[in-house]
């Protein structure tokens, strides 16, 4: 068998990622021939319209047939194919650092293949590790020869530590990159600025895909007695009596918070997918972001 | 509300040491979790929560403060007062004695007895203090001041029937100085009435009830039986008395060792009547005969005065020896005793292995005196046992104990000593002879040993001159004797106190009663043994090392009229009567049963509530 070329994920998985494509809502018009079509219509094969001819136009796209026909002169229009620009953003907080199968090495999973998907289709892929600000980049990159780059780039990738502060992040990203496209975020949320992160994301022109990611234990964590919990991210500590009724309401908060943030997102026109780190990355991706229509 | 311990309430500070428990417990266990955002959220919710909520956060804490502060409040016994009413001290007496075994229709008299006790308590009120007393020989108290109605019920079923002579007094004394601590109170002695009128002490506060039960019944019973040898023939002395109004013709049966020896049918006239009581004289028994039994065999109302027995055991020969150089006198008044072996030797032939009942040291002591008794005269100087502390000349009589058993029949009054020892006497001894310079005869039990001291040599004095001595002497061998010198059994009557003493080589007692109960004594004071309830022959065995060294019997037996004349109409007896109303006294309430049941359902709460946390 071939080997993968990456240890994040096995060969078999990424040959079954060749027919997958990132599905954005909209365009963004680069139109400089790339894999997917356009709204614009350009000089691809593939036939999208007529329109009468007025003089200056390239008389080569003059459609001959049409003419012998009816005696008019008809430009026959092409569909223009264009390339997207997808961003995908991994939250390296110390948070991300975290669970019985760590979120962050889960995530990285998951952006090999989603960057996987968008280098094999043509599309601009851009990649960074966040927390406070964008700590590692992987600059805009194209086609399939960026493969093996790319997915080096996500090996060497470590959490960062410190606090997740996604306004300031994407402020600093944008910095470095300012095209317009498809943002898919994969982070665990836990910042105070989730809200405000979302819709600045969305408000640089961007649409946006949340790959929520938790772990089970986040959810339902294993806890009793009277503990003091530390912040992973902060060093802060918070005294709680983990007792049924404080598990209980703690399990209710966080679902609740979640469903929050999903209604947020589906306000805000931007997909919201939770995920567990202990589902198959497979089963993530040919089922649920399939059904979500990320893919 | 009052408290009936108040001191419990220092109980309380137990609740310290829970709270000092609780400050002392694992402080918080570290756990790193990804972020605190969403618990933060959670936290401060719960700050906002009401006093009650954050309360519950300590709740087991609160209940065991709780609990802890109300069983101090439980110890401290708190107590209302609630209303005021008549307060009775309400005593139920019940007869148990041999003559309430007798049965009329269906029931014996105690049952009918205990029936009336249990109907008078049934009209008792709520304020009325109950105490509830048997009596046979001795009274009993089985329930005392309850104002508990079932306990004295209880108390009413557990009587048991005795076969003792009712103390009819004793029992009334003490029940009228029960009752009357509270005025207006009650005594109602439950019984047949066999016993001679009565004695009611006078009281102010307490009426006495006498509540009759039985109706006469047919008894004859022996009322008296002796036996005694005649040179070398026997002779059983029985009388039969008739306790019913009908003249009657019953067998009378005398057996020797079990065997049928005679049998006699006796007609006796009706009670009170001349030819009621009937004396017999039986003889011809044959040689060696132990036991002599005596059988009314007939049926009537009583069946424990229908037999009787006596035993035979000739008494052991004792075994004394005299150790003197001048035994003249000694050996003269001792030989003619019955039952006894004596032997002499001179001082310097003593030899302590020699087994005695009885030593007679005169002069002399040896260094460690031997087991048994001890009759000393005139102690030599230099003995630990009593000191001499010198002489006395011609010392004058100022004391003799007459009352004492050794003093019995003896008359001293022209009795000169013209010297004597001087010595102290000993704490453990009775000064039977003194005189104003020293004891001259005195009496004792040391170690478990009888011992009879004379200070003086019989040489020094015109004692063995004397009338007296031979009674004197008589006197102090019944008493050093370890042997009953009486061949024929004691009786005595049911529940009667007997002394007995352990022989002087022996190291354990045994009792075997009729019934086959065997009760063990040991040590050698002397015991007042109380066992005697049941009827029949008591034997007495002496063990020194496991081997029985001495038997001996005494017999219980009921002859007693009061108790076994059950056919006479039962007199009746006379009610006294109260001077003084009760009066109305507070009720109090004892509060700590309820207090107690909040304490058990607040733990079981915390229980509940603990599991209940944990999952």
């Amino acid at each position: 068998m071939k080997p993968s070329p990456s240890a994040l994920i096995d060969h078999a998985f990424l040959r079954r990622l060749d027919r997958l494509q990132l599905i954005s809502r909209r365009g963004y018009g680069m139109v400089s021939g790339g894999g997917r079509r356009s709204r614009q219509f350009g000089s691809s094969i593939e036939f999208a319209d007529y329109r009468n001819y007025s003089p200056g136009d390239d008389y080569r796209h003059i459609d001959w047939n049409v003419f012998g026909r009816s005696n008019r002169l008809y430009i026959k229009l092409r569909e223009a194919e264009e390339h997207l620009a997808v961003h995908v953003l991994v939250d390296g907080s110390r948070s991300m650092d975290w669970g019985r199968q760590n979120k962050f090495t889960y995530a990285k999973s998951l952006a090999g293949s989603l960057g996987y998907i968008a280098l094999n289709r043509d599309d601009v892929l851009s990649a960074a590790v966040f927390s406070e600000n964008v700590d590692q980049y992987f600059p805009p990159a194209q086609g399939r020869a960026f493969i093996l780059r790319y997915f080096d780039f996500l090996e060497q990738v470590e959490p960062v530590g410190g606090a997740t502060s996604l306004v300031s992040a994407l402020r600093n990203y944008v910095a470095r990159n300012a095209q317009r496209g498809l943002v898919i975020l994969i982070s665990d949320m836990m910042t105070e600025d989730a809200y405000r992160g979302i819709t600045a994301i969305q408000e640089a022109g961007n649409e946006l895909v949340l790959l929520h990611v938790l772990d089970w234990a986040e959810i339902d964590p294993e806890l009793s007695g009277e503990l003091s919990l530390v912040d992973r991210e902060t060093g802060r500590t918070i005294n709680v009596a983990a007792d049924a009724e404080t598990l209980n309401q703690y399990r209710e908060h966080v679902l609740s918070w979640a469903d929050q943030l999903e209604a947020f997102c589906g306000r805000r026109n931007a997909r919201y997918v939770r995920l567990e780190t202990s589902w198959p990355l497979e089963e993530v991706v040919f089922q649920r972001l399939l059904r979500r229509v990320v893919l | 509300m009052s408290l009936l311990v108040p001191l419990a309430l220092a109980w309380g500070a137990l609740a310290g040491l829970v709270l000092l428990f609780y400050i002392l417990r694992p402080r918080s266990m570290r756990v790193e979790v990804p972020s605190i955002f969403l618990w933060r959220d959670l936290v401060q919710r719960e700050q906002a929560l009401t006093l009650w909520q954050r309360l519950r956060r300590h709740l087991l804490l609160l209940l065991q403060l709780l609990a802890i502060l109300l069983l101090a409040l439980v110890l401290a016994r708190p107590e209302r007062t609630a209303e005021t009413i008549p307060q009775r001290h309400i005593v139920h007496v019940i007869d148990a004695s041999a003559s309430m075994s007798v049965t009329s229709g269906d029931t014996t008299r105690l049952e009918a007895a205990k029936a009336a006790a249990l109907e008078q308590l049934n009209v008792s009120e709520s304020g009325d203090r109950l105490t509830v007393m048997s009596f046979g020989n001795q009274p009993a108290v089985l329930a005392y001041q309850t104002r508990d109605e079932q306990s004295a019920r209880d108390a009413v079923e557990s009587i048991t029937q005795t076969a003792t002579v009712g103390n009819v007094d004793q029992v009334l004394q003490l029940a009228i100085s029960l009752a009357d601590s509270l005025p207006g109170s009650e005594v109602y002695l439950y019984t047949d009435g066999s016993f001679p009128s009565p004695v009611v002490p006078d009281s102010i506060n307490t009426t006495v009830y006498f509540v009759r039960v039985g109706t006469p019944a047919d008894n004859q019973g022996i009322s008296a039986f002796a036996i005694r040898r005649r040179l070398d023939s026997l002779e059983a002395f029985v009388q039969v008395q008739n306790y019913s109004t009908e003249a009657v013709t019953v067998p009378l049966a005398v057996l020797a060792d079990g065997q049928p020896l005679e049998r006699r049918d006796i007609t006796l006239a009706p009670y009170e009547d001349a030819g009621s009581s009937v004396d017999l004289v039986f003889g011809d028994f044959p040689p060696g005969v132990s036991r002599v039994d005596a059988v009314l065999d007939h049926q009537d109302a009583l069946a424990a005065d229908n037999r009787t027995a006596s035993i035979l055991m000739p008494p052991p020969v004792l075994r004394a020896l005299l150790v003197s150089d001048t035994p003249f006198f000694l050996s003269t008044v001792f030989a003619p005793l019955p039952f006894l072996a004596l032997d002499h030797v001179r001082p310097v032939e003593f030899r302590p292995a020699d087994v005695y009942d009885l030593y007679i040291f005169d002069g002399w002591l040896p260094p460690e005196l031997p087991p048994g008794n001890w009759l000393i005269f005139n102690p030599p100087v230099g003995s630990p046992l009593l000191p001499v502390s010198g002489e006395i000349v011609a010392p004058p009589l100022d004391y003799v104990a007459q009352d004492h058993r050794l003093m019995q029949f003896v008359d001293i009054r022209d009795l000169r000593v013209s010297r004597a020892r001087r010595l102290e006497l000993p704490p453990w001894a009775d000064e039977l002879i003194g005189s104003n310079r020293g004891p001259l005869l005195f009496s004792g039990t040391y170690d478990g040993r009888r011992m009879v001291v004379f200070t003086f040599s019989l040489m020094q004095s015109n004692l063995p001159l004397r009338t007296a001595f031979p009674v004197l002497i008589g006197n102090i061998y019944q008493w050093l004797n370890p042997y009953r010198i009486q061949e024929t059994a004691t009786h005595i009557q049911p529940q009667d106190v007997i002394e007995l003493g352990l022989h002087p080589h022996a190291d354990r007692l045994v009792v075997e009663k009729p019934g086959g109960g065997r009760i063990s004594f040991s040590g050698r004071q002397r015991i007042s043994f109380s066992g005697t309830e049941e009827l029949g022959v008591y034997h007495l065995v002496h063990f020194a090392g496991g081997q029985e060294v001495y038997r001996e019997v005494f017999i219980v037996s009921l002859q007693e009229m009061a108790e076994t004349n059950v056919g006479s109409q039962i007199p009746a007896l006379a009610s006294s009567s109260a001077s003084v109303p009760p009066v109305e006294l507070p009720v109090f309430h004892e509060l700590w049963r309820y207090l107690a049941l909040v304490v058990l359902f607040l733990l079981l709460f915390e229980w509940v509530w603990y599991h209940r946390v944990r999952t």
